[in-house]
């Protein structure tokens, strides 16, 4: 063998480890922001506006699956968490979604914060931005503690959700301040807003007080008449076509996974009132109504002809077994949803009001609302009473049991805060019959006790070290 | 004139060759014998078809006269010393053939060999999973290899085709019924959780896309780059099957690797060779007739688990009458025509009525016929060889308007420019245009729509409707590679090859203006290109080191790119009708995306031959990769292997066996992770009335590296008999470390984004058998009989933190599972259904049966059938839980009758979750897949040779395709699969088109 040849390879692999580290195997791929470049001052408001998407991506999704839980909507889809959901079966591995975004929405919030402060040097405190991120911040731990049984923040233990309620009400008196300084008319209403809920979470887990809770409200109010507003103010999580589309839209008007059917907001709408804050469109129809199991498998659906055009799924639930309801509280997959709003501000009063047999003035926050909708003055209730009792009957949308306030409490609230996700911390500090019951909005049986609340969640318990051994683990 | 080429590795009798290849363009015009030489001539042809063994290698013993058969199976040798001469051939995949001859001075001698394949052969040369080539006795891994012998005799639609059945340890998977739909490839199982199990593609030595190219996803289908390759023009393909054997390529190699080669030129005049095809598509009968058509259906779990079911329980009786269950036309789909009144059986269930937008025909299926016309060419001359080809394919689905149109060209050249420098450029260029029906979880699907009859979302129930869209795929590949081989001597060599794979994806989803969904109108248009560009390198360098022990030692690198970039537009409400195009309507928006993924290796490896019996190999490969975290450095991929041929020892007893050849193999490679996966970056997005915004799109993990596949994998190959039985195992175990896991902060920590970590360890074991035995050979019979068994069974051992990765991933259990509940007190007449979630079988099958069989009369008549089981996985039947649902199964129509009438009080938990709607349970409808179908069946016949003058051969064959399947599966069919290209590890039917029946008439003719 020639010794050039024994040799040869050797040239040959350093030339190629030569190639090898010339080529560059550093690719920055188009599309992804490096984190570092995004401190610069023009930068900021897009970070905010971030902040507010990761908000509300969620807020969303916790209406639907709030909607789902409760008696808000009847599940009528196929998706496989709308056939649990509905018979008030919701998991620990269920909650981890929400819990997870909601969780993400605080700590965006909170990393732009610091990034504010970097970058502003001393403006954020008069900035606009600064103030919407402490309103979404509040915001997010108001839907965590309304939603969730108990909660655990920074990797801690877990806590009760009275928790959520002080950070919040830290978030919105930081807002507030800073609102106020950079003359926001906006952002300061949305703080005010914001502390009457974490006020009234507060009072309802014992740590406030409904006179506070109450006392915030009216401050608020005053605020919103005050800048001009009406009743039908409110600070909204924002949808919009070609950004983040409202889910609630998508599952009723895009496609038919809920429904309206069977629903309190049926009979409210086809109610005496014809209760405009429930509207609802038939899409499809029963045609066989006599079937001898209507509450399992009413029979074929006809379409309406109300819906054409709108959805393949316009006149039955995408089980294919129901008629379609269509809700009409929002109508546009860029409908926005309230995160607080004026209308919640008077039915706060009108809690706090109940708490003390103070009637009249229950009743006349709620009528001021009726009012707001064009609705009739309901008389003032002689007795606390019962809540409504499911599955609801005529007596529950007309007036023969407006005698007790419970009863009134009940509808109203559920009315006037339809679909905003708020139904289920009501069902479970009122013990609500809906979830005892025996059965679910379109037929057969329910589990034995409909969740109330959102459990600690699977992923919350594994990777938090602080969780482990924690009884709301063990399940 | 006398040419050298040098063929490292080489068989033995080869390697001697003094390589004076007479290449005189085989006509011999103006040869001139020199005094006392003679002249040898003579054609090599397989035995059993008699088709010629174009580069065969021919050689006269001891002489180091040599020579390679030309393009028609001729070979030529010169100044062949006068007398009695030995001439010795050999050829990949065939038994060695030998024979004297008596040479005259100045006299020609004609010499014909015919050879058999050979299952084993132990002198074969394989390239793949080595540094170069090598004979298969000095490897230490299993390869395995498909001929186009088996693609030619074969009923193939496309190159996945090819290997159903065909290799062990191979499966293919995830198939649907519509034509140009690919397959999931598989090589071993999986053994990874999140990344790609699918393994590398070569062709000629350049990397091809190995992932689905893009979903159609209303089509509930998608293409593979692999289909793009024309059948005809390959000519081998090898596939090496795991880490211990892929390590020299690297990470993302963990997967396996197939290498397909595809036919080069051979010297001599050109040689054409025409293929005609004409077939038929047909779809069997879809759902049952009567109720012994409905076959008594349990649960997976309750199967495997008699002690929650005793026996006896596990069976739905589905309450049907004996006989017609009143479902004469099925599901709908074969006859939708014809309705039926079930009152009478069923009053509580809807009629069964027509279906308005039934075809004229009466069955949403038509006859889909299919033409394909392919010819090639192939010859040269003495420095230069060439194979063209072309082909053309119109094949219809069995729906309208489904169907494929393709074109391919193939060029190939190689150039030997001197001695030693062999330059091969291969160049492919593939059209394919797809119509696809919608289909799938789509609630434009055409079955969906037709099995929920009434409860369907088409206006009135006319589902022609849903074929008023449009889904169209047009993509086109291009494939071009050099390769560039240079032996300055016999034992020293380098081959370099580049090369890119470029594909096009025009992808439309168009509803039209007036379509019933949206009266408006609404378009999609994704565009996609890939590009995939190789670098590669190696050398080898081979000496005798001392008596009986030789050394060769290899090493190279490579340097490889990917480039893909996508822009999806969406547009809608349209003014009018007309093919409308984005920014037409009055909501167009855009998605663009890039992405750069680059890699760079180099290995060293050296092989220790003792007495040409004993070989031990050592290797190892380093790797960077765009994708790894900035503080992870170099990968490093060790590989030790040894073949031992025993039987070649003189201590070997005379028991029949030719030979014995016992190997192991211990190696690894590796899984890149994403190309985001390693950096913090930020993502734009829109918020609120559409402003522009930011959002956090990964934290990222600076340490992330690759997942590492180690595996030993030891076994044998044997040959007996003379060539007429061999017997090749397997047995692998493979463990996959630093598996990669998205593992999020405890969400309190406040960002839900998953990062990325090597945190993970999975397992997977099993073993391939393949047998081989030719029973009878005589003048007038050869008959072949092939048996290959194959099993991997993976575990997930080790999550880190998390007890699942996805419902599918849990740990404890095999990658890819069906998890859901099921009744736990199935059988208790009239109790409320107790339920519990539970892991209920893998999805993929980890066994895989195949047995063929090929019997050849006379030269010219050959039967050929093969086929294939795949067994030991379950599949949701999402088509009958979602179906069942909705009262239109007609399974469930006797249960449901029963409980609409008198609720659950006489069903059992196990009837009422199975069929009631409401309570109906994925986990029910969860059952044993397994399945064995006949996958070809050829019967050919080459017409006497002298019979149409011009020509060198003609042949005509009869192809079937999954002509039978036996199986207790309930659903459509076991392989029909959702999107099957975009579920990761996990696969279940709901809605999709079951593969066809295919029946194909071919003509061959060779002139």
């Amino acid at each position: 063998m020639n010794h050039w040849m024994r040799r040869a390879g050797i040239p040959v692999v350093a030339a190629f480890a030569v190639v090898l580290s010339g080529c560059d195997l550093e690719v920055l791929n188009p599309g992804a922001i490096q984190d570092g470049d995004l401190n610069t001052p023009e930068l900021m408001p897009v970070l905010v506006a971030g902040v507010s998407a990761e908000y509300n991506d969620v807020q969303d999704n916790y209406a639907f699956d709030i909607a789902r839980l409760t008696d808000e909507a009847a599940g009528t889809g196929s998706y496989g968490s709308t056939q649990d959901f509905r018979t008030g079966f919701y998991t620990d591995q269920d909650a981890e979604g929400d819990w997870e975004q909601m969780h993400e929405a605080a700590w965006a919030a909170d990393q732009a914060w610091t990034r504010l402060q970097e970058v502003l040097e001393g403006a954020e405190q008069t900035s606009v931005n600064g103030a919407r991120l402490f309103v979404y911040r509040g915001h997010a731990f108001m839907r965590l503690g309304e939603a969730y049984c108990n909660v655990a923040f920074d990797v801690g233990p877990s806590e009760p959700r009275s928790a959520a309620f002080a950070r919040a009400e830290g978030a919105f008196n930081q807002a507030l301040t800073i609102a106020t300084a950079a003359n926001s008319t906006q952002w300061r209403l949305a703080a005010l807003m914001g502390l009457a809920q974490a006020e009234f979470g507060k009072a309802v887990e014992g740590t406030g007080s409904w006179a506070a809770a109450s006392g915030a409200a009216q401050t608020a109010l005053s605020a919103v008449t005050a800048a001009g507003e009406d009743l039908g103010y409110a600070d909204n999580a924002i949808y919009a076509q070609g950004a983040n589309s409202n889910i609630i839209w998508q599952e009723t008007w895009g496609r038919a996974e809920i429904g309206v059917y069977r629903t309190l907001a049926q009979a409210m709408f086809e109610g005496p009132d014809a209760d405009p804050r429930t509207s609802f469109t038939k899409c499809g129809e029963w045609t066989d109504l006599a079937s001898a199991y209507p509450d399992n498998i009413p029979g074929k659906v006809t379409k309406t002809g109300n819906c054409d055009g709108d959805g393949s799924g316009a006149h039955q639930g995408a089980d294919g077994d129901h008629a379609h309801y269509r809700q009409n509280r929002y109508d546009d997959r860029g409908s926005d949803i309230p995160r607080a709003s004026a209308l919640e501000m008077l039915m706060i009063m009108a809690e706090a009001a109940v708490q003390t047999s103070d009637y009249a003035t229950f009743i006349g926050h709620i009528n001021t609302a009726r009012a707001h909708w064009g609705l009739g003055a309901l008389a003032a209730p002689t007795e606390m009473g019962s809540l409504l009792q499911w599955p609801y009957t005529v007596e529950d949308v007309t007036d023969a049991n407006s005698g007790t306030a419970l009863a009134i409490l009940d509808r109203e609230r559920y009315a006037n805060l339809w679909m905003q996700g708020k139904r289920l911390y009501d069902m479970e500090r009122w013990n609500h019959p809906f979830l005892t019951s025996s059965g679910w909005i379109t037929g057969s049986t329910s589990v034995a006790d409909r969740v109330s609340c959102f459990p600690m969640p699977r992923n919350e318990c594994q990777l938090n070290p602080n969780m482990q051994g924690d009884p709301l683990c063990a399940g | 004139m006398a040419l050298r080429t040098f063929v490292t590795g080489s068989v033995k009798a080869a390697r001697n060759l003094a390589f004076a290849l007479a290449f005189a363009a085989f006509s011999a015009v103006g040869v001139t014998a020199q005094a006392n030489t003679g002249t040898v001539t003579g054609l090599v042809r397989d035995a059993a078809s008699l088709a010629p063994l174009a580069g065969a290698q021919v050689a006269v013993d001891g002489t180091g006269i040599g020579g390679l058969v030309n393009n028609v199976g001729r070979f030529l040798l010169l100044n062949v010393p006068a007398g009695t001469q030995t001439v010795n051939v050999t050829v990949i995949g065939y038994g060695a053939g030998s024979q004297t001859v008596s040479v005259t001075a100045g006299g020609t001698a004609t010499l014909d060999f015919e050879l058999r394949e050979q299952a084993l052969s132990l002198e074969g040369v394989i390239v793949t999973g080595t540094a170069g080539q090598a004979r298969r006795r000095e490897v230490g891994n299993s390869i395995e290899s498909v001929s186009s012998s088996d693609i030619a005799v074969a009923a193939i639609t496309d190159v996945s085709n090819v290997l159903q059945g065909r290799a062990a340890g191979v499966s293919i998977t995830g198939t649907d019924g519509q034509v140009g739909a690919g397959s999931e490839i598989r090589i071993r199982g999986n053994s990874s959780i999140s990344q790609s199990n699918r393994p590398l593609i070569y062709i000629d030595g350049i990397r091809m896309e190995n992932d689905g190219l893009m979903s159609a996803d209303e089509g509930a289908a998608g293409t593979m780059a692999i289909d793009g390759i024309n059948p005809n023009d390959i000519d081998r393909i090898e596939i090496v099957k795991g880490p211990a054997a892929t390590t020299l390529y690297g990470t993302e190699a963990a997967g396996g690797v197939i290498q397909i080669f595809t036919k080069r030129g051979a010297a001599g005049a050109p040689a054409w060779t025409l293929t005609v095809d004409g077939g038929q598509s047909v779809m069997g009968h879809q759902g049952p007739l009567t109720d012994s058509d409905v076959k008594v259906m349990a649960n997976a779990f309750t199967e495997n688990n008699l002690d929650v079911y005793p026996t006896g329980d596990f069976d739905v009786d589905y309450l049907l009458p004996s006989g017609d269950i009143g479902n004469n036309n099925g599901l709908r789909l074969n006859d939708c025509a014809s309705g039926v009144n079930m009152s009478a059986l069923y009053p509580s269930i809807n009629n069964y009525g027509a279906e308005p937008g039934c075809p004229e025909s009466g069955s949403w299926f038509r006859d889909a016929y299919m033409q394909r016309y392919n010819l090639s060419i192939r010859g040269g001359g003495e420095t230069a060889t060439y194979f063209v080809s072309g082909r053309y394919a119109d094949e219809n689905g069995v729906v309208d308007p489904q169907g494929q149109d393709s074109y391919n060209l193939r060029a190939n050249v190689q150039f030997q420019p001197f001695d030693g420098l062999d330059v091969s450029l291969n160049n492919m260029y593939t059209k394919r245009n797809i119509s696809w029906i919608p289909n799938g979880n789509n609630a434009s699907g055409l079955f969906l729509n037709v099995l929920r009859g009434e409860r369907g979302y088409t206006p009135d129930n006319d589902d022609s409707l849903v074929l008023f869209n449009d889904i169209l795929t047009n993509q086109s590949q291009w494939v071009t590679s050099a390769s560039i081989g240079w032996s300055p001597t016999a034992d020293f060599s380098h081959r370099l090859n580049f090369g890119m794979d470029y594909t096009y994806v025009d992808f439309v989803d168009f509803k039209p203006y007036d379509n019933y969904e949206n009266p408006l109108g609404d378009r999609e248009n994704d565009t996609y290109n890939d590009r995939n560009m190789t670098f590669d390198y190696s050398g080898s360098w081979r000496t005798d080191v001392m008596g009986g022990i030789a050394s060769s030692f290899s090493w190279g690198g490579q340097v490889y790119e990917e480039y893909s970039w996508r822009l999806n537009g969406f547009d809608s409400d349209f003014a009018g009708p007309g093919e409308q195009l984005l920014g037409d309507g009055t909501d167009p928006g855009v998605n663009e995306s890039r992405l750069t993924v680059r890699s760079g290796g180099f290995f060293l490896q050296e092989q220790i031959g003792f007495g040409d019996r004993l070989f031990i190999t050592g290797g190892v490969r380093w790797d960077g990769f765009s994708t790894f975290g900035a503080g992870f450095g170099l990968a490093s991929y060790p590989k030790l292997a040894a073949a031992y041929t025993i039987s070649d020892e003189s201590f070997f007893p005379d028991i029949g066996v030719d030979a014995l050849k016992l190997r192991g193999a211990w190696g690894r490679s590796g899984r890149a992770p994403g190309a985001f996966d390693a950096v913090k970056v930020y993502e734009a997005t829109q918020a609120d009335e559409v402003v522009p915004a930011l959002i956090i799109g990964n934290l990222g993990n600076a340490d992330l590296g690759p997942e590492i596949s180690e595996e030993i994998e030891v076994g044998f190959e044997t040959s007996m008999f003379d060539g007429r039985a061999s017997l090749d195992f397997t047995y692998f175990d493979q463990t996959t470390t630093d598996a990669l896991i998205g593992v999020a902060e405890a969400p309190s920590f406040g960002t839900e984004e998953r990062t990325l970590r090597n945190l993970g360890e999975t397992t997977n074991v099993g073993f391939e058998a393949i047998f081989n035995v030719t029973p009878l050979r005589t003048d007038n019979i050869d008959w072949n009989v092939n048996f290959a068994y194959s099993r991997s069974r993976s575990e997930i051992t080790d999550l880190g933190p998390l007890e699942n990765a996805g419902f599918n991933l849990q740990l404890g259990f095999p990658i890819g599972v069906e998890y859901d509940r099921v009744v736990m007190n199935p059988g208790v007449v009239g109790a409320a259904p107790e339920t519990k979630t539970q892991v209920l079988g893998v999805v993929f099958p980890t066994d895989i049966m195949a047995l063929g069989t090929r019997v050849t009369f006379s030269q010219s008549l050959t039967l050929d059938l093969l086929a294939e089981s795949q067994m030991g996985h379950v599949r949701g039947i999402g088509i009958g839980w979602a179906t069942a649902r909705r009262e239109t199964w007609p399974a469930c129509f006797g249960i449901q009758n029963e409980f609409n009438n008198n609720g659950s009080t006489n069903l059992t938990p196990q009837q009422v979750n199975t069929c009631v709607p409401g309570k109906i349970n994925w986990g029910m409808w969860t059952q044993n897949a397994d399945f064995i179908k006949l996958r070809s069946a050829s019967l050919s016949y080459r017409l006497p040779d002298d019979l149409i003058p011009g020509t060198r051969s003609v042949s005509l064959a009869l192809q079937g395709k999954n002509l039978w399947q036996s199986t207790d599966y309930q659903g459509l069919d076991p392989e029909a699969t959702d999107r099957g290209l975009d579920r990761g590890e996990y696969a279940f039917e709901y809605y999709n088109m079951a593969p066809p029946r295919i029946l194909i008439l071919n003509l061959t003719v060779n002139f």
